[in-house]
């Protein structure tokens, strides 16, 4: 009798705690997210690879890249308990920050822009994109990251 | 030893193995990840200031790559966050299990 007392308990207990786990911490891993970064990054770097010629050359892939980058923000944004990758992506298409979004709006704006410095800033958005990634790919396991 | 007693001591020793492997290891990963990118950027931060003296960046490109490092250390700290919240989840789920086996191991041991 005591014993089956305790067995109710544990039983209420245990479904307390079932519960308690279905609530996530963060959003799960997405293959469709993963493949946004992964192949955005691919192309971010293709496309301001020419950030030193002039832009009205370029201007029709920037838009479309700048199109792609914003869907990708807004699919980060819009699951749920996802606010840290959508915070990255934010900073990342955001044209008043320093990442994709803000060379892509400096070259439109100063028309061609110094190979040096668009070498340096390619460094540092594709350091950006893989912490992306990495944040992704540790929500389904973990995983190494680059760097 | 009652069946509780043996439940709760299955569901303690394995709950002290899995929050300190976790709490051990976050603390070192976070530490780890944000020294490991501080350094780099140091040599950056130095590479740049030798091309703006030697004319090779102008004084808007070297703000530009200033901010740059702002933007990809804050974006390097969301990633460390991220990766913990996802890691604290695994723990969550492991600490669930634990719990509902020790369980049936104890009360329904031929289940």
């Amino acid at each position: 009798m005591r014993i089956a007392r305790h067995v109710h308990l544990l039983l209420l207990a245990s479904l307390a705690l079932f519960a308690a786990s279905c609530t996530p911490l963060i959003a799960g891993y997405s293959l469709e997210a993963y493949r946004n970064a992964t192949s955005l990054k691919a192309e971010t770097l293709a496309v301001i690879a020419h950030a030193d010629e002039p832009f009205p050359q370029h201007a029709q892939e920037v838009r479309d890249l700048q199109i792609r980058l914003a869907a990708a923000h807004e699919f980060a944004a819009g699951m749920p308990r996802n606010s840290l990758s959508a915070s990255q992506w934010q900073i990342m298409v955001d044209p008043t920050r320093a990442m994709a979004g803000g060379l892509l709006a400096r070259w439109q704006r100063e028309t061609r822009l110094n190979p040096v410095f668009v070498r340096e800033q390619s460094a540092q958005i594709a350091r950006a994109f893989d912490d992306i990634i990495c944040l992704e790919a540790n929500k389904g396991q973990d995983t190494a990251c680059q760097n | 030893m009652s069946k509780i007693d043996e439940f709760l001591n299955l569901v303690k020793g394995g709950a002290i193995g899995l929050a300190t492997d976790y709490v051990k290891g976050a603390k070192q990963r976070g530490i780890d990840d944000m020294v490991a990118y501080a350094t780099g950027r140091k040599a950056d931060v130095e590479r740049w200031g030798g091309m703006l003296e030697r004319g090779e960046i102008s004084a808007e490109d070297f703000a530009q790559l200033l901010q740059g490092l702002r933007d990809g250390a804050e974006i390097r700290g969301l990633r460390v966050a991220g990766v913990e919240l996802a890691r604290l989840q695994r723990l969550r789920d492991a600490l669930v299990n634990l719990v509902i086996n020790s369980a049936v191991k104890t009360f329904i041991p031929g289940a």
